[in-house]
């Protein structure tokens, strides 16, 4: 009796899994270019002339669809002022990791009349089944010009981080263009070589977060680790103290209090977050995840809150990570006035902080298109950006 | 043992005389080496050469993080490469990336089904392998959102693109 229960248990099991491979068969491959629609906002003075997503893949996984999106849009600017950044919001699903994404291109030149390419390589989830119509919803959130103006709706708090990424860029373009002057092609080419050994040796982590209900690495006992402070004294904000708790190498998003010593608002702070294993290597991690409404009056102290745990390892497996503490530092700030402050080069140099952080995002691109095509091209590429001149 | 005669053959002799044979056929050709002068000679022509490469330097003990490290450093370091070398890499870095995504994929498919308390949400929210990554080395960073940022740089027109995954 026993054994012939058994067999009728596997036979239904059988037939779950048959009727499983079925209903997942029977999910038909969508075609790139009908799953695909981009939307432009009436605030953005942009018009769509190509697009091309035909390389995308999309997999159904268990209840899920997996999309590698690989394009290209192809934009005209119809406005006045030269486009600087464009951010895209790409829309697969609201509630889940992945389902939601933005795709920033930094330092482009498209004067008015111009046409510009946007590449998305990126990957993104929703559930099944699969609805009609389009998969993935791509439209302009922000566009930043060359006086620093924006247009778009900014649902994703764009047009900050793309002015973020402008001054970063202007305070790089600056420092490489003076080191031209200062010593012609030679120079430069060293100040490069510098940017590319820095790049190399920097030690990179693998991070993700730490999702509930997963057996993660969260073994061992919590521990609450306190933070250290690299300061800047031209910063707006000042750190004072702060800790995260740390199971194995999961950690929780910190808890930061700071404070406005600026005598001016502050809208919005990015604090940078770097762990240091036994050896006292520090790894970059990138922010420390904040509320979303951060702003600090002159003068006043705030303690950030977010929630988020993310699983801390180094990207290389041959490698073990213990995290014994943690260190902080400004990244940028944005005023009441929507001006940005980010740390100066010095203060990078001078703290040792340029060794541990990644580059900025231009210095990252001006070397690589160094390392592809020389010295020439970034030469080139710095006077049409900067609109210097001179010889 | 050497066919059609009674003589360990000189690959036994040489691995008998650093006492690197099973254990049984250790007995057996110490039995032979024992009584036959002739393969006695060869034993101890091959402990001698032994003996002479041990008194040589050492082979020196490679740190190979250390190695990989320099690599990475020279190789920034070197002059700019040809577009057609850099395509190679990019195809190679692509290549890699997109194996070690492949294992990531496997290895994060759950192991079983859902539990009863897991909900639709976690079940899809575990498919997602993960942000697309266009070479090993790219940057995967923490945001002030919550999310994960992934800097790609394109060869073609020289430009960056930074992809921001929102937290749900």
């Amino acid at each position: 009796m026993k054994a012939h229960c058994n067999i009728r248990t596997l036979l239904l099991l059988a037939g779950a899994l048959c009727l499983g491979s079925a209903v997942s068969l029977a999910q038909p491959s969508p075609e790139a270019g009908e799953r695909v629609s981009v939307v432009i906002p009436s605030s953005v003075p942009l018009s769509v002339a190509a697009i091309d997503f035909n390389d995308s893949e999309f997999e159904p996984r268990g209840g899920a669809l997996v999309m590698e999106l690989s394009g290209s849009i192809r934009f005209r600017h119809e406005g006045g002022d030269t486009v600087r950044a464009l951010t895209l919001a790409v829309h697969a699903h609201e509630d889940l990791m992945g389902g939601r994404a933005a795709v920033s291109i930094p330092s482009l030149h498209a004067p008015r009349g111009q046409e510009f390419q946007a590449h998305l390589n990126l990957r993104m989830l929703r559930p099944l089944p699969i609805p009609p119509g389009p998969l993935v919803r791509i439209s302009p959130d922000a566009v930043l010009f060359d006086s620093l103006a924006s247009a778009g709706p900014d649902t994703l708090d764009s047009v900050r981080k793309m002015r973020v990424r402008e001054m970063e860029a202007r305070r790089d373009r600056d420092y490489f263009l003076a080191r031209w002057r200062t010593g012609g092609r030679t120079e430069l080419a060293s100040a490069m070589q510098a940017s590319l050994r820095r790049q190399a040796a920097r030690p990179r982590l693998d991070i993700r977060p730490a999702f509930a209900g997963r057996a993660t690495a969260a073994s061992g006992a919590q521990r609450e680790v306190q933070f250290a402070f690299v300061q800047d004294e031209s910063a707006p904000v000042i750190l004072e103290h702060g800790s995260a708790l740390v199971t194995g190498t999961v950690s929780d998003a910190p808890r930061i209090v700071l404070r406005n010593r600026s005598g001016r608002d502050i809208r919005r702070i990015d604090v940078g977050w770097l762990v240091h294993d036994r050896s006292g290597q520090a790894y970059s991690i990138g922010s420390a995840p904040m509320d979303s409404e951060p702003g600090l009056q002159a003068g006043e102290s705030a303690e950030t809150r977010a929630g988020g745990r993310f699983t801390i390892r180094p990207a290389h497996a041959s490698r073990s990570l213990v995290i014994e503490s943690m260190s902080a530092y400004v990244r940028s700030v944005q005023m009441g006035d929507d001006s940005v402050w980010v740390p100066s080069r010095a203060a990078l140099e001078a703290s040792g902080l340029i060794d541990s952080v990644p580059v900025s995002v231009e210095e990252q691109r001006l070397s690589e298109m160094y390392r592809q095509r020389g010295p020439a091209a970034v030469v080139e590429e710095l006077r049409k950006l900067t609109g210097d001149g001179r010889d | 043992m050497r066919r059609g005669g009674r003589h360990p053959d000189e690959h036994d002799l040489s691995l008998f005389s650093g006492g690197d044979l099973p254990f049984v056929r250790q007995h057996l050709v110490a039995r032979h080496v024992a009584k036959c002068p002739g393969c006695a000679a060869t034993v101890a022509a091959h402990a001698s050469a032994r003996a002479e490469l041990r008194a040589l330097n050492p082979v020196p003990e490679v740190d190979f993080q250390a190695l990989a490290h320099r690599i990475r450093v020279e190789a920034a370091q070197t002059a700019p490469a040809t577009p057609g070398h850099r395509g190679r890499l990019l195809a190679a870095g692509a290549g890699a990336g997109a194996a070690a995504a492949a294992v990531a994929v496997v290895m994060m498919l759950p192991a079983g089904g859902p539990t009863p308390t897991e909900g639709p949400r976690a079940t899809t929210e575990s498919a997602w392998p993960g942000p697309r990554l266009l070479h090993e080395s790219a940057d995967v960073e923490v945001t002030a959102d919550g999310g994960l940022s992934v800097r790609s740089f394109h060869p073609g027109s020289g430009g960056m693109t930074i992809t921001d995954y929102y937290a749900p």
